[in-house]
């Protein structure tokens, strides 16, 4: 059965909606009209923004802390990263954020909360991580990336920057709209024209 | 089997049919490789499939500014030469 909000009052129409199967801490933090859905998991200490649409089965943990309009979609995992605002995560997309993952310590304890440092993954305004990607632990997706389906991405992407492929490679720039910029960084979808950076791309005033 | 070039012109046009569908011989230097239709994944495969035949790496920020067919080429004879 589908549960929709039923909001009657207009104070009510900015609560966020959270499905009776998903589990949000109640130290977590959400924001106005976001919406969590099925079986969805929230932990202690994260911070989500307002507008943000989670998926069904998506996990956001470790002090994560996502910005406003942000879309995470169907069985995504969130470890501690940093989202800016209008992200987007697609399907069976990890974040990680441990550098060197181990179940045990060099002793033979199993690792606890101290036992690891975390270096969780940023992703700036606007980009959009493709399906089944992984973002390995520090790396830095740049303002309105676009990483290809099922992407490992180890090392940090620029603004606009198209990547692909395991390793991901960057294969071209990406527009605001979405769409692959052409030779002369022009999107030939929207006519947006851009100039190269250091940092990545640029609009052009 | 099939006998694959060694040197950078041909290997390029040849890669370059094999991905676009178009004949190796109708490729010119001038030809854009967004003329032969490459998209994303076009332009992965091109730079996997080159690595994989020359036996040397690629450099990303290289690849990102070929835009014909000769700049490739260029690319390609400027690595050979440094390795």
């Amino acid at each position: 059965m589908t549960e929709k909000p039923t909001p009657t009052t207009s104070r009510a129409l900015d609560a966020p909606f959270i499905a009776e199967s998903a589990e949000v801490a109640p130290a977590a933090r959400l924001g106005a009209r976001s919406r969590i859905w099925h079986h969805s998991q929230v932990d202690a200490g994260v911070r989500i923004g307002e507008d943000c649409v989670l998926g069904k089965g998506v996990h956001v943990a470790s002090a994560a802390v996502i910005g406003n309009r942000v879309k995470i979609q169907d069985g995504c995992g969130v470890f501690g990263a940093t989202l800016e605002d209008g992200v987007m995560l697609a399907p069976g997309v990890y974040l990680l954020e441990d550098q060197a993952p181990r179940a045990v310590n060099p002793s033979g304890h199993l690792k606890g909360r101290k036992d690891w440092r975390r270096d969780p993954v940023t992703i700036r305004y606007g980009a959009t991580i493709g399906a089944n990607s992984v973002i390995a632990p520090g790396v830095t997706i740049g303002r309105y990336a676009l990483v290809g389906i099922g992407s490992v991405v180890g090392h940090d992407v620029p603004d606009h920057g198209l990547v692909m492929g395991n390793p991901a490679r960057q294969l071209g720039w990406s527009c605001m709209c979405g769409h692959r910029l052409n030779d002369t960084l022009a999107c030939p979808s929207c006519g947006r024209l851009y100039h190269q950076r250091p940092y990545g791309l640029s609009l052009a005033t | 089997m099939s006998i694959q070039a060694t040197d950078p012109q041909t290997v390029a046009r040849q890669i370059l049919g094999e991905i676009s569908g178009r004949a190796a011989n109708s490729i010119d230097a001038s030809t854009r490789l967004s003329d032969l239709g490459l998209d994303s994944l076009g332009r992965l495969t091109l730079a996997v499939l080159l690595e994989e035949r020359t036996g040397r790496p690629l450099p990303d920020h290289k690849m990102l500014s070929v835009r014909t067919v000769n700049d490739l080429e260029r690319l390609l004879t400027s690595s050979e030469r440094s390795a």
